[in-house]
């Protein structure tokens, strides 16, 4: 029973939000504010009982002394809990830059280690095949593309070779919109995708009219 | 230090120029301005740099005749007797009568009180009894006319005996004493001024004859001069050439001051008061004084106005002798303003009448605008014109044309309705796309095969890190992989760096487990929860594996507690890891901090919207395999021999596509021929 | 106190950078402790977005006049229950599962499809190809488009090359270009040169 009382909420949620089509009505702002509303609820819950049960109260609880350490971050949340305004919010600065601190250098260490290496090592391929050569000249040409100066030597070599990565960021631009192209397609496909199983939801969830 | 007077700049003691500006130094022992704060040389009569007087123009200053140590009274000034001012330097240039002025001045009675006359008065207010029983005796100022106030306040003056000094009580006329022989010396203008003043006080006490006419006069201290300051060096006496002229012109005629001094009830006072009043004095502006017995002659004969040599025509005359002399001198000298044009508008009114260029204003500010009217219409031609723009009726915009507008909407109604008809008719047409889904050699390919060739019973992580928005795109490829992992037979450990992860990866979970019949929850899966902290959360789980706590999302029971799994404690024991990646950037979190350094082989599903970022990865060799949306799904159906949702679904998705295609070409194309029939016309 | 904010950057940050490269047994320690507290930060850092949503929201319902207070109301009430229905049942719970395949689930969906009804009428009217780049950009994404459905089977085999060589180029470098940024943005705050936590 409780299925089929789901299913209908579910449908006719669904409905609402889709008549914003018509316009913006009146019954969408109110699925809006229901959505926002159950989203934030949602979270709460989720912070209190995926993060702080588990982590910092129920330690704290059960054994103070080995894991008294904890008072630390449980002070500094607190201290963040203050920059909701504006006149105490630079109480909260602490944690914000001990946050600043930590998330700075993992992404730091991520970019170098997960990324760029990897990524250049991989365009590092023998000139073998078209699609490599097409590989090493895409790549190389797509990060000269992104030069925002202008030529300041007058030497004739060093002026041929800025017009050499001129020129080979011209064509990495080529690349980099064939990149927008690809994008932008797999972004219509997966949300067509989503309106797909909107769609086969209340036909077949709901009106089960197909099978 | 010692400041530079022309740029400020402070030097050190001894100095002889700045070393700033190279200005000659002025040293700190010389005078300072009162109104610039400006240091000047001792001998300096006014200020270099405003032309302020820095010697003031008080009794002191020209006698000749060495002072007695003096109490120095009131507020600001030092309590300690003053040194005698030293007596200034005979100067045959100085006026006569200034120099009359100055020995006529009498030496100031000592600061000690006699006994016998206490001080009528405290000395730190300075005010005399009498004065203050006439502010006592004030009646309500707002009852009563001004002259009725006046005679009021002259009738409530209550004069003691002791408070009248001796000049200025009235000398008896019988007794032949030194005051009677004092008044037959005196003018009549000098005499007329007690009997005015005793007028008023008719009601005080007859001042007694018996009063000992003591060489010291009972002058109360508010009354004396004050004397300069003991701090500052004796003033000089000006020289010709440093009086002004307009001062010059004030100055006596030579008969006035010549005229033997008549005698005074005082005798201190009397020496030096010209016999006849002084032309100086019986030139005033005021010709229009009534005749007022209290007013002396010299006051009532007005003075007539003596034009100056200095003063410009139009000089309004009414400025000459109105201000007091100490705002008189302040007036900068002429020599002392280097800037002063010759040339430009002179002031006529003011305090600084009769200078040039002082305050120039353009005229344009003060002048109205004035509007000239056009040559051929008269204003009432305007008038008339204005009047009938206002009274013209406001023509109504045109109706904005609703074609347009309708238009628009039935184009989009038209692209919603064929986009909707698009995706619900293959659900009714089955099998529409079922045999041409392409497999071989696609990315799906690889990752069927990778899931294909785990081992029995082996250990994998399943990332469920796609939000319920895309769940509609994912939660398809994570059921036939959950299923295909159940066929398997491995042991799963979900996780979600989402908080909406493990509630998502508990549904699949569940339902996967219900469809295989066989999968038990603790034994064969369990759900991790949420993973907290996104980067720092993935790069503790990279390093330092699952935690023994770990606290599952349904049992809310600690890892350790589910043996057949907790092995996933250590990344070796973890055959494979599945992210099922909502968006490019939870793809390139987990590729940037557990890829490097966990050391396990990662397979990725991932929504279509990640693909190209996912091959990218796959090309550098981060990402073992991947598989992409609704097609990959279907793909992977087609692939495990059990087609399902995404195999129905990919029809409805394709033809949406087309649809979508269609209208870009379509747009394109119109838009094309617009403007080349524009370009014809 | 803009110093003690600063040290305090650069001093955990260079902690943990060092824990990423090297290994150490004091370093791991520290490393640990400092991830550890950033998680449960995390959670705070949640309670102060919601905190701050609701009171934008409450603000708007106690100035009842402003357009759209109703539905403030709305959504507080809505975040009120489901917050006193999760504290109460507790996470997961029948009432908050039910809650979440029924409500949530179906709104955010259907919120993301929408897209695609303003994706096919921007289709027409905005996507021109005015220039031969946008024109080059069209071409490509046609190409992505029909290869994806079973159509014609070589548009598939001409959108996995397409994807495969120049599509990959092109994010590659996109993607070399991004982690350079991040690399130069987190040195920065790492040296004290960019201080956007203290105000």
């Amino acid at each position: 029973m409780s299925d089929v009382i789901g299913v209908w909420v579910g449908a006719i949620l669904t409905l609402v939000v889709f008549s914003y089509l018509l316009g913006d009505t009146p019954l969408f702002r109110l699925a809006q504010a229901i959505f926002v509303g159950v989203a934030i609820g949602y979270a709460i819950t989720a912070a209190v009982y995926l993060i702080l049960i588990p982590k910092l109260f129920d330690p704290l609880i059960l054994d103070p002394v080995a894991h008294s350490y904890l008072i630390v971050p449980l002070v500094l949340g607190v201290l963040l809990l203050f920059k909701v305004r504006t006149a105490w919010s630079p109480l909260g600065n602490l944690s914000v830059a001990f946050l600043f601190g930590v998330g700075s250098a993992l992404a730091l260490g991520g970019a170098l280690d997960g990324t760029l290496l990897p990524q250049l090592a991989a365009t590092l391929v023998p000139l073998d095949s078209l699609e490599n050569v097409l590989l090493i000249v895409g790549t190389l040409g797509a990060l000269l593309s992104f030069r925002f100066v202008q030529p300041t030597t007058t030497r004739l070599g060093a002026r041929a070779v800025e017009a050499l990565g001129r020129g080979w960021g011209t064509l990495g631009r080529w690349f980099v919109w064939m990149a927008l192209g690809a994008l932008f397609a797999n972004i219509a496909v997966s949300r067509i995708t989503i309106l797909v199983n909107r769609v086969y939801f209340l036909l077949h969830d709901w009106l089960q009219v197909v099978r | 230090m010692i400041q530079c007077t022309h740029c400020g700049t402070k030097n050190r003691d001894g100095s002889k120029y700045c070393s700033d500006c190279g200005a000659r130094l002025v040293p700190q022992a010389g005078l300072v301005c009162p109104m610039c704060s400006t240091p000047n040389p001792v001998e300096n009569v006014f200020c270099s740099k405003c032309g302020a007087r820095l010697v003031p123009l008080t009794a002191a200053t020209i006698t000749d005749k060495p002072a007695a140590p003096a109490p120095i009274k009131g507020i600001s000034l030092p309590s300690k007797p003053a040194e005698p001012p030293a007596p200034p330097p005979p100067s045959a240039k100085t006026e006569d009568w200034l120099e009359q002025l100055r020995t006529q001045i009498p030496d100031q009675p000592t600061d000690e009180p006699s006994p016998a006359e206490p001080p009528t008065h405290e000395e730190t207010e300075g005010i005399p009894d009498w004065l203050a029983r006439l502010r006592a005796a004030e009646p309500p100022l707002d009852e009563l006319s001004p002259g009725e106030k006046a005679r009021q306040a002259a009738a409530a003056i209550q004069i003691g005996d002791e408070d009248v000094p001796d000049w200025l009580r009235p000398a008896p006329a019988e007794t032949e004493s030194p005051r009677v022989a004092d008044t037959a010396r005196m003018p009549d203008w000098v005499l007329e001024v007690p009997a005015a003043q005793a007028a008023p006080s008719s009601a005080a006490p007859t001042p007694s004859a018996q009063e000992p006419d003591t060489a010291e006069p009972q002058v109360p201290a508010w009354f004396k001069p004050i004397e300069p300051s003991p701090d500052l060096p004796p003033p000089v006496p000006a020289t010709e050439d440093e009086i002004p002229d307009w001062l010059k012109a004030l100055k006596p005629s030579d008969e006035a001051l010549r005229a033997p001094a008549p005698p005074l009830p005082s005798e201190t006072l009397v020496e030096g008061i010209p016999a006849e009043k002084p032309a100086w004095l019986t030139t005033t502006p005021y010709t229009d004084i009534s005749e007022d017995e209290f007013l002396p002659d010299w006051l009532r004969t007005p003075i007539p106005p003596q034009p100056t040599p200095t003063t410009p025509e139009g000089v309004a005359p009414e400025f000459r002798g109105e201000l007091p002399d100490w705002i008189a001198a302040l007036k900068p000298a002429e020599a002392a303003i280097p800037h002063i044009v010759e040339t430009g508008p002179v002031e006529t009114t003011g305090p600084l009448a009769g200078l040039r260029s002082v305050l120039p204003l353009a005229a344009v500010i003060a002048e109205p605008h004035r509007l000239s009217p056009a040559p051929d219409k008269p204003p009432a031609e305007h008038a008339r014109l204005f009047e009938a723009i206002v009274a013209a009726p406001v023509a109504a915009h045109p109706p904005r044309a609703r074609a347009s507008t309708r238009g628009n909407t039935l184009f989009r109604a038209l692209v919603y309705i064929l986009l909707t008809l698009a995706i619900v008719i293959p659900f009714f047409v089955p099998d529409l796309a079922n045999t041409s889904i392409r497999t071989f050699g696609t990315p799906t390919a690889d990752l069927y095969d990778t899931v294909a060739t785990l081992p029995f019973d082996s250990l994998v992580v399943l990332a469920f890190d796609y939000d319920p928005g895309s769940s509609g795109e994912m939660e398809v490829q994570a059921n036939v992989l959950v299923r295909h992992l159940m066929q398997r037979r491995t042991r799963i450990v979900a996780i979600s760096t989402l908080e909406t992860g493990p509630q998502i990866a508990q549904r699949v979970l569940d339902t996967a487990a219900r469809a295989t019949g066989n999968y038990v929850y603790g034994t064969d899966y369990v759900n991790l929860g949420y993973l907290a902290g996104h980067e720092a959360g993935l790069r503790q789980l990279a390093l330092a594996g699952f935690a023994p706590t770990t606290i599952d999302y349904v049992q809310r029971r600690p890892l350790t507690q589910y043996p057949n799994l907790s092995a996933v404690q250590s990344w070796r024991n973890v055959a494979l890891v599945i992210q099922l990646a909502g968006t490019p950037e939870v793809l390139q979190k987990w590729m940037e901090q557990v890829q490097p350094r966990a050391g396990v082989k990662i397979v990725a599903a991932v929504s279509a919207a990640a693909e190209p970022r996912a091959r990218a990865y796959r090309e550098a060799k981060q990402l073992q395999a991947f598989m992409s949306g609704l097609m990959g799904a279907a793909q992977y159906e087609i692939l495990s021999n059990q087609p399902g949702l995404a195999v129905i679904s990919v029809g409805a998705q394709s033809t949406a596509s087309v649809v979508l295609i269609a209208l870009i070409i379509m747009g394109n194309l119109f838009w094309l021929s617009s403007r080349n029939r524009g370009k014809t016309k | 106190m803009r110093w003690l904010l600063t040290t305090i950057v650069i001093a955990v940050g260079f902690i943990t950078l060092l824990d990423y490269f090297f290994e150490s047994p004091l370093l791991d320690a520290v490393g640990f402790a400092f991830r550890e507290w950033t998680i449960i930060l995390t959670a705070f850092a949640l309670f102060v977005g919601v905190i701050n949503l609701l009171q934008v929201h409450l603000t708007r319902v106690l100035r009842r006049h402003e357009t759209g207070a109703g539905y403030s109301v709305l959504l507080l009430l809505t975040a009120g229950i489901v917050t006193a229905t999760g504290l109460w049942f507790g996470l997961p719970s029948e009432p908050m599962t039910w809650l979440f395949d029924n409500i949530y689930m179906p709104l955010q969906s259907t919120f993301f499809a929408l897209v695609a009804f303003f994706l096919a009428t921007a289709a027409y009217r905005a996507l021109r190809a005015r220039t031969l780049e946008t024109a080059w950009m069209l071409i490509i994404a046609l190409i992505v488009f029909l290869g994806q459905t079973p159509l014609l089977g070589i548009l598939n085999e001409a959108r996995e090359w397409v994807l495969n060589v120049p599509t990959t180029a092109g994010v590659r470098g996109i993607l070399i270009g991004v982690a350079l940024g991040t690399l130069a943005t987190a040195l920065r705050l790492l040296l004290g040169w960019d201080r956007p936590y203290s105000n």
